[in-house]
């Protein structure tokens, strides 16, 4: 079949009629996709949202507990100087002030550069980096209840943590036959917060 | 039924009648002199609705053919070649398919006819092609009255029928098949039922002449009329062996045919116009040429239809994705409404908080290192204590070395002494036991025996005096102490494996 120019005149209207339908029908689905993509991701935020503040309310129910159970036990270690910077003149004076109590005949110590506490079994420390200032001591010892009496005296005399891993003791001395010498090994523990200022 | 226009044509006069719904809306009659043509050319430009042409003339030709079983170009080239050779000068010709041989080379039946009179229809076509009018196609009343009788039994059937404005038509079908058509002109001399009984003798002798009935075979003639009609044809119709009378009352096939229409005589127009309009032929006498303007409106009601259901399909996707939306929406409404209840909830809750150093999550993480950490811590005293206790029951066992290491990084049960936390290693000997070898290693068996008794694990790493038999032994009577020296490896019980928290 062939159309001649006045069949088109004949065809305009319909013509016409197909291309605005086409139009109009593409507007139609074009802003009724966007506005249900616009609500579906809306009604995504609001979801994502709730769940947000369903685990601030959850958080804020944990930390009403943790609040009570651990705030006295936080000021602790705050006043036992933990948490925060190490202290190694605090550290260097105390064992200064214990060396003064005769409480062993002699010691001798070494504090190494403070490095990142490396426990194999897993610590959980959330925000904090533990440290790990390694402290070695050198004792002479009149009887073994000496040593006793001076990681007694450490542990109560000194701000701090110092973790004691191992000791050695030997019969026998520079001084007298009858003396013990000692080797001990372990570090100061300090906890720094990743968040604070450096 | 839709819209339409259908034209009835005889030899001298149209009959058009413009249909809605089924019913007659306006119906006009024009001669074939000018007037006639002006006054329908006139018609037509009120009306612009599809239009059906049902010709009745004498004028129509058929001819039945066996050609080969073709198809595609080569079957259009062989029934052009049979309509230039039949029907030269007319271009109102068709080919209607009647059977297929079934033997042989099994062949194709085919009716060839033809309007032979073109001069009768091109001035009306003609009108209609300068009036734009859709012209469906152009059909003929023997074309229409097969389906009529495509229900009745019989394999040798006259169907006569009466038309007003153009006479009386006979046709003959075999196989329920169109064979041939007699139009026979009534004047006004002669009644309806004096030409059925006047054309029905002659058509049975032509059906004759042309073997097209065999001998011996009764022809049914189904008489089509009015009821008064059909009863004065009963009365006068010749009874004959060779002929049996079918009467059928044009009103009871109209309500069959579901055509809402009075009749009032036997003209069967209407029957055959409406039956065209209802279900029109796929083949007609109508050219490209002619339905032209037909195929334009067929397109136009295709884009419009289009149009039609893009924008419904358009508008009822559109509806759905803003209905299914604005459960999305209330839902959204819904869960801000929530977060905005949970969001005051914790807030009246941190509200309440004292003012402490650190958040309580971070109070608890170092809180909670701390007091791993602490667990892996052994005091001293924890440690040596015990072992004291016991080694004070055992003077004679006399102490060179004795270390212990915490092993903060070995999990601390595992129920291994090898893997402990904490391991005490004792280097000694046994003193004042001579020569007393029995004595002494029983001595320190029964040591082992008390601190395996206290929970520890031991591990005996030197013997004071090996006398098993893969073992060498010598005098021993020059030896020192220091001979009966062994060295022990502890683990403590678990009781004492881990420090507490300080």
């Amino acid at each position: 079949m062939k159309f001649a120019k006045s069949d088109l005149l004949l065809m305009r209207r319909s013509s016409l009629a197909v291309c605005a339908s086409a139009l109009i029908s593409a507007i139609v689905l074009y802003s009724s996709g966007e506005y249900a993509q616009h609500t579906q991701k809306d009604q995504r935020n609001a979801q994502s949202q709730l769940n947000d503040a369903r685990n601030k309310l959850t958080a804020a129910h944990d930390d009403q507990k943790n609040m009570a159970a651990y705030t006295d036990k936080y000021a602790t270690l705050l006043d036992s100087k933990i948490i925060g910077d190490e202290q190694r003149l605090d550290w260097m004076e105390g064992l200064g002030k214990i060396r003064e109590q005769n409480l062993v005949s002699d010691f001798r110590y070494t504090i190494a550069p403070q490095k990142i506490y490396a426990a194999k079994s897993s610590v959980d420390s959330g925000n904090f980096d533990i440290h790990y200032s390694e402290m070695k001591l050198q004792f002479e010892l009149l009887h073994e209840a000496q040593l006793l009496d001076f990681f007694a005296a450490l542990h109560s005399q000194i701000k701090g943590w110092y973790q004691l891993e191992g000791c050695t003791m030997r019969r026998g001395g520079d001084k007298d036959a009858a003396q013990l010498t000692a080797e001990c090994s372990g570090g100061w523990i300090t906890l720094k917060n990743r968040n604070e200022p450096k | 039924m839709k819209r339409c226009l259908l034209l009835f044509l005889s030899a001298n006069r149209i009959h058009a009648q413009l249909m809605d719904g089924g019913k007659i809306a306006a119906q006009h009659e024009f001669s074939d002199l000018s007037d006639g043509r002006d006054g329908f050319n006139a018609f037509l430009q009120t009306t612009k609705c599809p239009a059906y042409l049902l010709t009745d003339l004498i004028e129509e030709d058929f001819r039945h053919e066996a050609v080969p079983h073709l198809i595609g170009k080569s079957r259009t080239a062989l029934f052009q070649r049979k309509f230039d050779q039949f029907y030269r000068g007319t271009p109102f010709h068709q080919a209607t398919l009647l059977q297929r041989q079934k033997t042989g080379r099994r062949d194709d039946d085919i009716l060839f006819s033809a309007l032979t009179n073109p001069s009768l229809i091109t001035p009306w076509v003609d009108i209609l092609r300068a009036q734009q009018i859709p012209l469906a196609g152009i059909y003929s009343v023997p074309q229409i009255s097969a389906p009529l009788i495509k229900s009745h039994p019989s394999n040798h059937l006259l169907l006569i029928s009466w038309e007003k404005s153009s006479g009386l038509r006979q046709t003959y079908f075999r196989d329920q098949r169109l064979q041939i058509s007699r139009l026979t002109p009534i004047y006004d001399d002669l009644t309806f039922q004096g030409s059925v009984v006047k054309e029905l003798a002659r058509t049975f002798q032509y059906l004759k002449s042309l073997s097209l009935l065999p001998s011996g075979q009764t022809l049914d003639v189904l008489l089509l009329g009015h009821a008064q009609d059909l009863i004065e044809l009963q009365l006068e119709l010749p009874r004959s062996a060779d002929m049996r009378y079918h009467y059928v009352e044009i009103s009871d096939l109209a309500k069959q045919l579901k055509i809402d229409y009075r009749f009032n005589d036997s003209d069967a127009s209407q029957i055959f116009l409406h039956q065209l309009a209802a279900k029109p032929p796929l083949s007609s006498y109508a050219k490209p040429e002619h339905t032209h303007y037909y195929t334009l409106w067929r397109l136009r009601r295709a884009l419009n239809w289009t149009s039609a259901a893009l924008l419904i399909g358009s508008l009822l996707w559109g509806g759905a994705d803003v209905w299914q939306s604005s459960g999305n929406a209330r839902e959204a409404a819904s869960l801000k409404k929530q977060t905005q209840q949970l969001t005051n909830a914790a807030q009246q809750i941190t509200a309440l908080f004292p003012h402490t150093h650190a958040p309580a999550s971070d109070m608890k993480a170092a809180v909670s290192a701390m007091h791993t950490i602490n667990s892996h811590s052994v005091l001293p005293g924890e440690i040596l204590r015990p072992f004291s206790a016991i080694l004070n029951q055992y003077p004679q066992i006399m102490l060179d070395e004795l270390s212990w290491q915490t092993n903060a990084t070995t999990p601390v049960a595992t129920g291994n002494a090898a893997d402990t936390p904490t391991q005490i290693s004792i280097k000694g000997h046994l003193a004042d036991f001579a020569a007393g070898y029995r004595a002494a290693l029983n001595y320190l068996e029964g040591f082992e025996r008390e601190l395996t008794a206290q929970g520890y694990q031991v591990t005996m790493l030197k013997k004071p005096l090996d006398v098993s038999a893969s073992g060498s032994v010598a005098d021993q009577r020059e030896a020192r102490d220091d001979v009966l020296g062994f060295a022990l490896k502890i683990s403590p019980p678990k009781s004492l494996q881990t420090g507490a928290p300080k």
